[in-house]
């Protein structure tokens, strides 16, 4: 079994495109496939798929959130200066805790001198799951709007794939844009990272962040870079990134107007338009990650993994005494 | 006797496969020796833990709570790295793909060496 | 007529505002969590810190010395507080840094302020509570943030409290579902919501606009402008100057000149 990430630190540059091109090339080469979209806040791969409906739902209810007993509190307000997330506010004589906002650790209830707050499970979204057309399942969430953690729904998400999956299945996981906990709970324990960028100073950056993340948890990694030819200064500059760090480069894929057409068709664009640009490119990199990444893995991934692992160096101001 | 942990996808067991990664693996198989190597139990034990991270560090210390004194394991993450060291477990870096029961052997030689 | 304005980059996982405008970024303060440190000749073993923990930060095996993993820690204090021999004492640990940077764009000027996570860190809020507070704590006529894409939590704490939120959208599935997503965490935190719709003009911008309009009116707010898609906006962000600069007269700095005078007339 092999767990393929694909990641970008950047929103909007072609994470999902590339993810769903990825699992419908493999499933149409005979692989079995598990799809999971890891963005459990802005889920968007089960669009790029077209589908519009889940074969199974389910609330998601493994999170916490403080509620305080009022029988028993006494507005002393430590809770508001002991939260961590600022989630407590003072309203009309009454303290109230914000459970958008509250992450449901203990802190305020142990601090509470009267007991007063106890922690209960809240719905903090869904997990669904369909049976494409394609031939493959795609597993997603939805992280209910404002509300925290979404990185432990990503680990269930992720835990349910392996739970289908034989020991030659393929997990292709979409990630979500950013490098905090939902992202890093996409790359924690996975096996294979592809990087895609733009070529602009932004994009490129994020992206970095995100890589720096990736060697962190010594996955070896390969890059795309999508719409290569707006900006064809800057794709050097990446590709030179990709040779100092030891990043196997999969390929460009060139600026496209089919993409965001097949995009608002709810169709792939290697279906819809099989022989634009942009399709052929998508080929190509999907091909060579199967040759490369899945039929060689012992030697690719130790030809690509990272150069050495550098442990995260805590920041730490020791208080005085 | 000493017990050691082998963590797989499937249905665990000793003629799964190795899990490739440690923290995230399905099921643990527990496998108790005794000094000369042979086997005297064999359990199978769901993974508890489902964290967004973290999730080797609280492996390690549920293994630590089983008696487990060695791990059997393809790659190990950075945080269960440091943890398994602190709590005086064995790491035995095994290749991937073997079965679990290959993976105890490779094992048991380490652990009964010292 | 001069406005103090103050713009917070509260995406703190890849900001980018100072990249688009081409700045460095200057006066960097540290943004810190608690992390705890645990005086082992009163520890008594019994295990609970690591209980109460909920990130695994704490290891602490009964009948062992705890350890701490600095990196897995939310600095939420819940051992600090579980302690029942007063153990723990808290440390400092810095997971990003917030920056003040006082930008200069032709006649005009104005404050960025920046928050910045740190490579590995897995806990967002603190850097853009930090951020928030710097922002708002420098005299202003308007602050505008800029938050990071989704609807968890980074997004709800950075636009708490605001006055107007500006919903960018665009003419797609993925701009209609996200949408809706958006538009159910500002209502829920009461905020008033323009929506300004990208990208008008990609291939099925029509039909998506109108479904747009749809959710926008059930949920009582309104659209207040349409973005063109253009190619000279990719080559104006390739460059890194900002279109109303490189373009002025370009359609799309007119309707961002629009809505920034929509700005005006509340404030």
């Amino acid at each position: 079994m092999l767990e393929i990430v694909v990641v970008s630190g950047k929103g909007g540059v072609g994470k999902s495109t590339l993810a769903s091109t990825l699992a419908l090339y493999l499933s149409m080469r005979g692989y079995d496939v598990i799809a999971v979209d890891a963005d459990a806040d802005a889920p968007n791969l089960h669009l790029i798929l077209g589908i519009n409906r889940w074969d199974y739902e389910e609330d998601y209810v493994d999170a916490w959130v403080a509620t305080i007993d009022y029988s028993k509190c006494d507005s002393c307000g430590i809770c508001a200066d002991v939260c961590p997330f600022n989630a407590v506010r003072y309203v009309d004589g009454r303290y109230y805790i914000d459970s958008v906002i509250c992450e449901g650790c203990l802190t305020c209830s142990l601090a509470c001198p009267r007991k007063a707050i106890v922690r209960r499970r809240e719905v903090r979204g869904k997990l669904r799951l369909t049976l494409t057309n394609y031939g493959f399942p795609l597993i997603s969430a939805r992280l209910a709007v404002g509300r925290p953690s979404s990185g432990r729904l990503v680990a269930e998400i992720r835990s349910r794939a392996k739970e289908l999956a034989t020991k030659d299945s393929i997990i292709v996981v979409d990630s979500a844009a950013g490098i905090g906990c939902q992202v890093i709970s996409s790359i924690a324990g996975s096996n294979a990272a592809i990087l895609i960028t733009e070529p602009t100073q932004a994009s490129f950056s994020d992206l970095k962040r995100v890589h720096s993340v990736v060697k962190y948890f010594m996955l070896p990694s390969a890059l795309v870079i999508n719409q290569s030819d707006i900006n064809p200064e800057f794709t050097d500059k990446i590709l030179d990134y990709a040779r100092n760090e030891n990043i196997d480069v999969l390929g460009l894929i060139p600026y496209d107007d089919s993409v965001p057409e097949s995009i608002t068709f709810m169709k792939p664009l290697i279906h819809l338009y099989p022989n634009s640009q942009a399709a052929r490119a998508l080929v190509e990199i999907t091909s060579k990650i199967e040759e490369r990444i899945i039929k060689s893995w012992h030697t690719w991934s130790r030809r690509f993994k990272p150069l050495k692992f550098i442990p995260y160096k805590p920041l730490i101001i020791k208080s005085s005494s | 006797m000493v017990k050691i942990a082998i963590p797989s996808n499937g249905p665990g067991g000793l003629e799964d496969i190795v899990a490739s990664r440690f923290a995230r693996a399905a099921k643990f198989t527990i496998v108790e020796v005794d000094e000369k190597g042979n086997v005297v139990s064999v359990s199978i034990h769901e993974n508890p833990v489902q964290a967004a991270s973290g999730a080797g560090v609280k492996v390690a210390q549920w293994l630590l709570n089983l008696g487990v004194k060695a791990v059997a394991a393809v790659s190990i993450g950075p945080n269960a790295r440091v943890v398994l060291e602190e709590l005086g477990i064995k790491v035995v870096t095994v290749p991937a793909n073997i079965r679990v029961g290959e993976a105890l052997s490779k094992a048991v030689n380490e652990v009964l060496k010292y | 007529m001069e406005r103090a304005l103050v713009l917070a980059d509260l995406d703190v996982e890849e900001p980018n505002d100072h990249i688009l405008l081409n700045t460095k970024l200057e006066n960097e303060e540290p943004v810190t969590i608690m992390l705890p440190r645990i005086d082992y000749s009163r520890c008594i073993k019994c295990g609970v810190c690591g209980e109460v923990c909920d990130t695994g930060a704490i290891v602490a095996p009964k009948g062992r010395l705890p350890f701490v993993i600095p990196r897995l820690c939310s600095g939420c204090r819940a051992c600090y507080f579980a302690c029942p021999v007063k153990a723990i004492s808290e440390g400092l640990r810095v997971i990003g840094h917030t920056y003040h940077t006082r930008v200069k764009l032709g006649t005009t000027s104005f404050d960025l302020i920046t928050g910045v996570l740190r490579e590995g860190e897995e806990h967002t809020p603190p850097v853009v509570i930090a951020a928030k507070k710097r922002a708002l704590s420098i005299p202003r006529d308007l602050v505008i943030i800029d938050t990071s894409a989704g609807t968890a939590n980074h997004v709800s704490i950075a636009i708490k409290d605001s006055d107007i939120a500006l919903v960018v959208t665009e003419p797609t599935p993925l701009g209609l579902h996200d949408l809706e997503m958006i538009l159910e965490l500002t209502s829920t935190l009461g905020i008033e919501s323009w929506v300004l719709v990208n990208r008008y003009g990609i291939g099925g911008s029509a039909k998506f606009l109108d479904k747009l309009k749809e959710v926008v009116s059930s949920f009582k707010t309104k659209i207040v402008a349409l973005i063109p898609y253009s190619h000279e906006v990719i080559h104006s962000y390739v460059k890194g100057l900002p279109l109303v600069i490189m373009h002025p007269d370009h359609e799309v700095s007119k309707v961002l000149r629009y809505v920034s005078n929509l700005i005006n007339e509340v404030i």
